[in-house]
């Protein structure tokens, strides 16, 4: 690890202030940021500490909904009583991933921020046009099997691993930003970007930019919702393919609303209108689902060693689809698939 | 190293699980962190001085290192040394007896690259972060790597060479009657190839060791290792000490009663894993070379992903199983033709054939084994070693072969059952399957679920599965040396170099001792692991009770036949005048006919000048008997497997072992379920993943190489069946820590078929592969 500085702000303006210089990294839970220093993938010139800044909080919403403080911890996000009665999808998805002791320490901005695991990037001995632009992307050819299916490019074929931030794309969330320039909401789905030429760029965040808050606009997906992840091995392991559905289903059980969006096959939690379009106003179906599941991965590309996500992910969101539809969620402490 | 933790009378534990069973008795100083291990050491531990050092390893795994500019590294405040190829001592080459890497490759002497990860500087400095953001700064230039490089099996087919001796030296080449013949002949036929993936150790503990010169050039290192007295051989020659006692030889050497010189001391006090792994590692040499250019004490831990190149592993394998049977499924031929991955230096392949050679009578027996030299580190021991490997290949075609004939793949292990060691015809010295089988079908249920391929599936769909498997691993015993002094005080003191890598040998030999002293088990204390005490052996291949309880027993019972000599003959004693072997020893107490009785603190405190001292040698014939000796089990394994994503889940794993006596059942239990544990690792999750253009092991960290976690892990149950191998072995004891992962694999692959109609014939069964079949 390279000797860096360390400020701890004690202010969101102090924060910012500090965080607009370049090759400065703000440090919250630093559950993955940490890795990457010893890694030295990241070798930052100095570190923010922003962890005593007044971001700890979930607080309720006029409309309804909930603000979620960017330091509350992933732990205290998902066991909040608030977050478990409104939004059991995320609370499940954010069970799914890490382990309890990540998630006690790592942190709801830190989860957006979150880098890939793609193993060329942690090399630095490797190609990798995410870490070093232009050096060219050693995935491509090499060992793929956990890599993207969708939305890749020539430069870069890296996943995003968060599975909280897939449920966070179902449920519509809104990012809350602090900069030089001041505030401003940029909706979960254009917070992520896809790889394009710019791989490095993970997201759209503008220099010095801070999370300080993600808002969950009201919902009523509390009954037929589910995160699905499918992975090797059972616990403290990224998704092979992970599938977030909340549908809302009228008395004779048509769907009257339906999100879905894919984890663990894409450099962005992965959604898509046409296949919700597919479900409104249908009655469930292996038919339906499975049409769904063809539109939401229409375009998907294999690597080679990754071509058996195509099948694995049509498979689990139609099984997804049927465990919301059901009402019967994936359990997250006993985690056989149901 | 003399045990410094508090007696295990002051532990307080809640009361003992089972009689005869006594808890670890270092369990309560690993768990608060008192127990010492190499990588905890301070400088307060060493005189006062203890610098950190720091490897730097290859980005490259073939051609020549061009250059090493340490310029930038060695300009940082703090950097004492910086040792490359250039600057490193010449060492004097090695032998290693167990085939590893340094035998045939010693670190820092040349430009050369040999594999990925290969160790080209080492860094020294006053703190640990230092050292790390020195070596962060050194500059390797490499030539351009070679283009027929091979990392691989499929790579490196063509370096293919038969192999003569395996393992530590059983056949690789055995061919019993005709059984390319008789293959050909029969009327039933299975040929089946099957592929194993590498997997690397994983052992908590890393590679570690601290390494210190005193004035008179004497050299003292500690670290985890499995075999202490070798490794001093080996430093003794690299550093030229001119040692008279030698590897290979040492063994003979003990026999013949050779004082050792003891200039170079090795001390292990705790091993946090082994497994094969921590043998004779490159960093044996790489800490007493940088010490020595300091003049400072220095510790170096190995990181993570340097676990992965600077230690061994077990590598991949290819396999081709012919079965040739009549048409009541008894065996006419069993031909096994294996290819093993072997590093490019370092002698060692896996003992493959263990399972063909010795499980089931067949009149016509082939085992082929070959090897190809990759440009990788070297394989080496590791759990097992081949016979999982093996087991899972052989147990598989037997399986394919009961379906085929549409047997039951309980009754075709039975009717194929060897009553005496099928490539030897020995008798065996016991051999209790029958029962393990028994005992094992009853648990799991086997004969109460549907024997219908696909037929079977759980309330929510999944669809159900059972298979089986044998479990074998070979029951070897190696010389060893035990002294056993007791003292005024009536307390025992026990010596012997073994080594407690997590297996309870502290525990063990403790209880072993007593019990034949006939001491309370707080009277008898244990000093292991330092090559000041007698020479202890080799603690692998299952066989630390078999080596070093046999020298403990004899001498233990020699201590006890002189004691009870000196109080019948001492006429203070209330026991004077009887003969010995009137009487027995119980608790701490002499006791004869008609409730005479004196503590034997009493007898030894009217002595105090004149304790009593024995030492006994053992294992002269080297294992060697006249029967066949092998420990078996049998393996069941219950697995859903959900029909959509085709993800396995063990629900149940039940293991009937047969390990001739228990000693202490919890830790035996322990051993069994962990190995079960790996098993059930090796058969749907561990492998270790290579970029096959660069020769890198990529998944080099423990987020990445997937082990179980608790989630995978079924219930598990360990059933010790009852085996009385008292011709076997003085103590009765057969070798079985590594019985247990034996069978594993195979158990769930059959499970697996049975559940979905899949043969899946290659390690780790891993969902993509169920997918792969059209649905």
């Amino acid at each position: 690890m390279r000797n860096f500085g360390y400020f701890r702000a004690a202010s969101a303006a102090e924060a910012v202030q500090a965080g607009a210089t370049p090759q400065v990294h703000y440090l919250a839970g630093g559950t993955n940021l940490v890795d990457l220093l010893k890694y030295r993938v990241e070798q930052p010139e100095a570190l923010v500490d922003i962890n005593r800044l007044p971001y700890g909080h979930i607080e309720e919403l006029p409309d309804g909904g909930l603000r979620l403080g960017a330091l509350v911890t992933n732990a205290a996000t998902a066991y909040d009583a608030r977050v478990q009665a409104r939004y059991p999808l995320l609370s499940s998805a954010i069970l799914a991933g890490a382990s309890a002791q990540l998630r006690n320490a790592a942190t709801n901005g830190g989860n957006l921020n979150q880098r890939t695991r793609c193993p060329y990037f942690y090399d630095v001995a490797a190609a990798c046009n995410k870490r070093e632009p232009g050096s060219g992307c050693a995935a491509l050819g090499g060992h793929n099997r956990d890599l993207a299916i969708l939305g890749t490019s020539e430069s870069c074929i890296a996943t995003f691993p968060s599975d909280m931030c897939v449920a966070l794309r179902v449920l519509d969330a809104q990012v809350r930003l602090l900069g030089p320039a001041g505030e401003r909401v940029v909706p979960i789905a254009e917070y992520h970007r896809l790889p394009g030429a710019e791989p490095w760029r993970d997201n759209n965040l503008l220099p010095g930019e801070l999370v300080t808050a993600i808002d969950l606009p009201p919902t009523d997906f509390g009954q037929h919702y589910t995160y699905l992840k499918i992975r090797d091995r059972l616990s403290y392991a990224f998704a092979l393919v992970s599938v977030a559905v909340a549908l809302r289903l009228d008395e004779a059980g048509h769907v009257l609303d339906a999100h879905l969006a894919l984890g663990g096959v894409a450099h962005k939690p992965w959604r898509v209108s046409e296949a919700e379009d597919l479900l409104t106003g249908q009655l469930p179906s292996a038919e339906v689902f499975g049409a769904a599941a063809d539109a939401l991965l229409a375009g998907a590309k294999g690597q080679g060693e990754n071509d058996f996500k195509l099948v694995l992910a049509r498979r689990a969101i139609v099984r997804a689809c049927w465990q919301a539809a059901a009402g019967t969620p994936q359990s997250q402490s006993d985690k056989h698939i149901r | 190293m003399v045990s410094d933790y508090s007696s295990p009378a002051n532990a307080k534990l809640p009361p003992l699980p089972a009689p005869g069973s006594p808890r670890r008795l270092e369990g309560h100083d690993k768990l608060t962190g008192r127990a010492r291990y190499a990588g905890d050491f301070t400088a307060d531990l060493t005189g006062g001085v203890l610098d950190a050092a720091v490897v730097v390893t290859s980005t490259q795994a073939t051609g020549r290192i061009l250059s090493i500019d340490a310029r930038a590294a060695s300009q940082l405040t703090g950097v004492r040394l910086v040792l490359t190829h250039e600057t490193a001592p010449r060492l004097h080459s090695v032998m290693a007896t167990n085939g590893a890497e340094i035998g045939d490759l010693l670190p820092l002497q040349d430009d050369k690259l040999h594999y990925y990860g290969q160790a080209v500087a080492v860094v020294v400095a006053d703190t640990l972060a230092t050292a790390r953001d020195a070596a962060a700064l050194v500059q390797v230039t490499y030539s351009a790597p070679e283009p027929d490089a091979a990392f691989t099996l499929a790579q490196g087919r063509g370096r293919a060479q038969d192999v003569k001796k395996v393992g530590a030296g059983d056949p690789g080449q055995v061919q019993v009657g005709h059984p390319e013949k008789a293959f050909a002949a029969a009327p039933h036929q299975v040929d089946m190839t099957f592929d194993t993936a590498a997997h690397h150790h994983n052992a908590m503990e890393p590679g570690a060791i601290v390494a210190a010169w005193d004035a008179d050039g004497g050299l003292t290192v500690h670290l985890p290792t499995q075999f202490s007295y070798g490794d001093a051989v080996i430093l003794g020659e690299a550093f030229g000490f001119g040692l008279k006692e030698r590897l290979p030889n040492i063994v003979a050497q003990v026999l013949g009663g050779i004082e050792f010189h003891h200039k170079v001391r090795v001390v292990s006090t705790m091993t946090g894993g082994a497994f094969g792994s921590k043998n004779a590692n490159v960093h044996l040499l790489l800490a007493p070379m940088a010490a020595k250019l300091t003049g400072r004490p220095v510790k170096l831990v190995l990181d993570r992903a340097q676990t992965f190149t600077l230690m061994p592993f077990r590598g991949e394998m290819h396999q081709r199983i012919r079965l040739g049977a009549d048409a009541e499924g008894r065996l006419q031929a069993v031909l096994h033709d294996a290819l093993l991955a072997k590093g490019t230096a370092g002698q060692f392949v896996a003992p493959i054939g263990e399972g063909t050679t010795k499980v089931y009578a067949t009149p016509n027996l082939g085992l082929h084994v070959q090897a190809a030299a990759l440009d990788t580190n070297a394989p080496g021991w590791m759990r097992g070693p081949g016979a999982p490997n093996g087991q899972f290949a052989l147990e598989s075609a037997l399986d394919t072969l009961a379906h085929q004939l549409d047997l039951d793949p309980l009754e075709i292990r039975l009717r194929n059952y060897a009553e005496t060691e099928p490539d030897t015809g020995k008798e065996w010295s016991s051999k209790a399957l029958r029962e393990c089988y028994a005992q094992g079908a009853a648990r799991v249920g086997w004969h109460h679920r549907n024997p219908q391929v696909g037929s079977m599936r759980a309330a929510n769909g999944r669809l159900i599965g059972y298979g089986m498997a044998t479990a074998i691993y070979p029951t070897l015993q190696l010389p060893a040396r035990a002294r056993v002094e007791l003292g005024a005080d009536g307390r025992a003191v026990v010596q012997t170099a073994n080594h407690e890598i997590g297996q309870g040998m502290i525990t063990a030999f403790t209880q072993l001792a007593a019990e034949t002293l006939g001491l309370p088990l707080e009277h008898v204390r244990l000093e292991w692991g330092d090559t000041r005490l007698p020479y202890g052996g080799m603690t692998v291949g299952s066989m630390t009770t078999l080596s070093g309880g046999a020298a403990i027993l004899e001498a233990a019972q020699q201590v006890q036949k002189a004691l009870l000599k000196r109080v019948v003959t001492d006429k203070a004693s209330p026991l004077h005048g009887l003969a010995p072997d009137e009487l027995r020893v119980e608790n701490g107490h002499m006791v004869g006919p008609g409730g005479a009785s004196e503590s034997v603190a009493a007898a030894m405190a009217r002595h105090p000048e004149a304790p009593i001292r024995e030492e006994a040698t053992t294992g002269r014939t080297m294992g060697h008997s006249s029967y066949g000796r092998e420990a078996f089990g049998a393996e069941f394994a219950v697995v859903s497997v959900d029909p959509d994503t085709m993800h396995v889940q063990v629900e149940r794993l039940v293991g009937a072992f047969a390990g001739g006596r228990i000693l202490n059942p919890l830790l035996v239990r322990s051993q069994l379920m962990g190995s079960m544990v790996w098993g059930l690792g090796q058969a749907l999750l561990e492998q270790s993943e290579m970029d096959e253009r660069t020769g890198h092991w990529l998944n080099d960290s423990l987020g990445e190489a997937l082990v179980p976690t608790n989630a995978d892990v079924a219930d598990i149950d360990v059933i010790l069946v009852e085996e009385d191998d008292s011709r076997g072995h003085p103590l009765g004891v057969k070798g079985l820590g590594e019985l247990g992962i034996t069978g594993v694999a195979a158990a769930i692959a059959n499970a697996i078929y049975h559940a979905t109609g899949q043969r899946i014939t290659s390690l780790p069964i891993t969902l993509d592969k169920l997918l792969a079949t059209p649905h």
